[in-house]
């Protein structure tokens, strides 16, 4: 819970950490489904959920 | 059964926002979770599916995020250079009139302010401005409120506009016509409401005149300018043109002769600089073919293959959605980097005259990237599951649903629910990512014309989105009312709620008419 707490304090960095974990991904989702690989889409999307989840633990 | 639970995303944001006051970005966060788990459980979505729709939401977000994030950073090198105070002070010493002051801050200037800056600046700075010239904090706030609300759409460079187009996929050519005109009646109304808000009747009797010549020129303008495709400096525009037509207009109305100061030409001017840059970089990249065609080479686009569906507990039948491209980025001249062009040469336009004191850069980039990563997070959420929806099929559910229970009262609710999406989510930006496709949609199963009724959801939006309790919240703070949020928007409701019927009214003559 430190991690969570410091981003809290810095909301800048909190958000910044939440944007590219909601977008990044999106960039290896599209190459996973091109290759089928199933098991990569799910990982990808996980750390999609990741990022949404501290988006809504944030604030 | 379907209906609902394809409902209950936007019902999850609505009772997060409005009930519970969660903000824009954790609320979105919260609906693509659950648009996620009930795309899988209910609605079919498979790995590759939704592999696709998040690339696809992505290419949407870049779309619309580039324009936010530019727009951010020129209003800070303008703001930082104290550009937008020069200019708001310079303008009260145009008149003493009462009437005319309230028009010419609470409309015109908040007009242009939207046009630049938008979220929440134009009330944020005019409000405090017109308590600072005696009206009541009250009166200052709504009036900023509404006079700055028809700018909504093609203000902020056009963003609210950029993501209609890019969660449509029509093109600005098709959707601009109908928005402007709907909103430039609207600015006009609006132009009214301010004077009898600060000034009442005996107002509109003296002003009436002038009112109709400045929201003539104002809407003329951001008409003209919109569908030129320069959708993106409308309301920039429109703000210019309604401040060039102030000069004029003021020394008819001069009101009571009283000391009230000087007009700083050479401040105005050197203010203005960093708008004349604006101009003509836009100018310069998108209307000079050379130029144009230059910046134009380099394209970002994906194909995209058929998607389909597998079964879910609400869907047996798979639900297609066609192969084709994403959303084409043109990378170096589109709107987000013409602005960021802009930004560049009019900070240095600003340097050399002098405008900035020591650690200006920082605080700008500082300043920039506290205001831009807040709604990215909720723009790429609310996004991403705007996108998954409509992949699944539940915006067509939704669509359908709608179709069939309210049917030839559609023309009249489609504004409503353009506004319903701004006070929920606080933009018109949002709103239009998340009920534009539904909203097309539901147009074209019923056979109307789905840029008249895409003009309503967005001219609603924007009239509503001034509603938003996060704006109320900055007008409140910045004109001395903090705590008295609930009255500011008791006040505003009546007249925005009219301005919005007048949008249902133009919606259903525009269709009977066309």
């Amino acid at each position: 819970m430190g991690l969570l707490n410091r981003l809290k304090k810095s909301r800048q960095l909190g958000n910044f950490i939440v944007f590219i974990l909601m977008t990044l991904p999106s960039i290896g989702l599209f190459i996973a489904a091109k290759a089928e690989a199933v098991n990569w889409i799910w990982i990808l999307i996980g750390m999609v959920i990741l990022g949404n989840i501290t988006a809504l633990l944030l604030k | 059964m379907a209906f609902f639970v394809a409902l209950t995303p936007i019902l999850l944001i609505l009772i997060l926002m409005v009930g519970f006051k969660w903000s824009a970005s954790r609320a979105g966060a919260a609906g693509y979770l659950w648009v996620l788990w009930t795309a899988i459980l209910f609605f079919g979505a498979n790995a590759t599916l939704l592999a696709y729709a998040h690339a696809k939401a992505l290419l949407l977000s870049i779309d619309v995020l580039m324009i936010i994030w530019a727009a951010f950073l020129l209003y800070r090198v303008t703001d930082e250079a104290g550009a937008i105070k020069a200019i708001g002070e310079s303008l009260p010493h145009l008149t003493n009139e009462r009437g005319m002051q309230a028009l010419i801050i609470g409309w015109v200037f908040a007009t242009f302010l939207q046009g630049v800056g938008g979220f929440g600046v134009p009330v944020a700075v005019t409000a405090p401005m017109m308590v600072g010239l005696g009206f009541s904090p009250l009166a200052a706030v709504i009036s900023a409120s509404i006079g700055h609300a028809w700018g909504v759409t093609f203000g902020s460079m056009g963003s609210s506009f950029q993501a209609l187009i890019a969660t449509t996929n029509l093109s600005d050519y098709s959707l601009a016509p109908f928005s402007a005109l709907f909103l430039g009646i609207a600015g006009l109304a609006g132009g009214f409401m301010v004077a009898f808000i600060c000034s009442g009747w005996k107002s509109i009797r003296r002003l009436w005149l002038a009112i109709i010549i400045i929201g003539t020129v104002m809407g003329a303008t951001h008409y003209l300018t919109a569908i030129s495709r320069l959708w993106n400096m409308a309301s920039f525009v429109a703000g210019i043109a309604g401040l060039v037509m102030i000069f004029p207009l003021a020394r008819l109305f001069p009101g009571e002769k009283i000391d009230n100061g000087i007009l700083r030409w050479k401040s105005l001017l050197i203010a203005l600089s960093g708008y004349l840059v604006l101009v003509a970089v836009i100018l310069l990249v998108q209307v000079y073919p050379p130029m144009k065609q230059l910046l134009g080479k380099i394209i970002l686009s994906f194909d995209f293959p058929e998607i389909s569906t597998s079964s879910g507990l609400l869907r047996n039948t798979p639900f297609i959605t066609p192969a084709g491209s994403g959303r084409k980025i043109s990378l170096f001249n589109h709107t987000g980097m013409v602005l960021f062009y802009t930004s560049v040469f009019a900070y240095l336009v600003y340097r050399w005259l002098g405008c900035y004191s020591p650690g200006s850069v920082q605080r700008i980039i500082s300043g920039t990237l506290k205001s831009v990563l807040s709604p990215s997070v909720s723009i790429t959420s609310m996004i991403t599951m705007a996108v998954i929806m409509e992949i699944v099929g539940m915006t067509d559910i939704l669509a359908r649903g709608m179709a069939g229970s309210v049917g030839a009262l559609f023309p009249i609710i489609s504004p409503w629910i353009g506004a319903l999406g701004a006070f929920i989510t606080g933009s018109n930006t949002n709103s239009n990512v998340l009920f534009a496709g539904l909203q097309m949609q539901t147009a074209l199963l019923l056979q109307l014309n789905k840029t008249i009724i895409l003009a309503a959801q967005t001219a609603g939006g924007a009239l509503a989105s001034v509603l938003a309790p996060t704006k109320i919240i900055v007008g409140a703070s910045t004109a001395r009312m903090a705590g008295r949020e609930g009255e500011i928007m008791r006040s505003l409701v009546p007249y925005i709620g009219f301005l919005i019927l007048l949008i249902s009214a133009l919606t259903v003559v525009f269709l009977r008419v066309l």
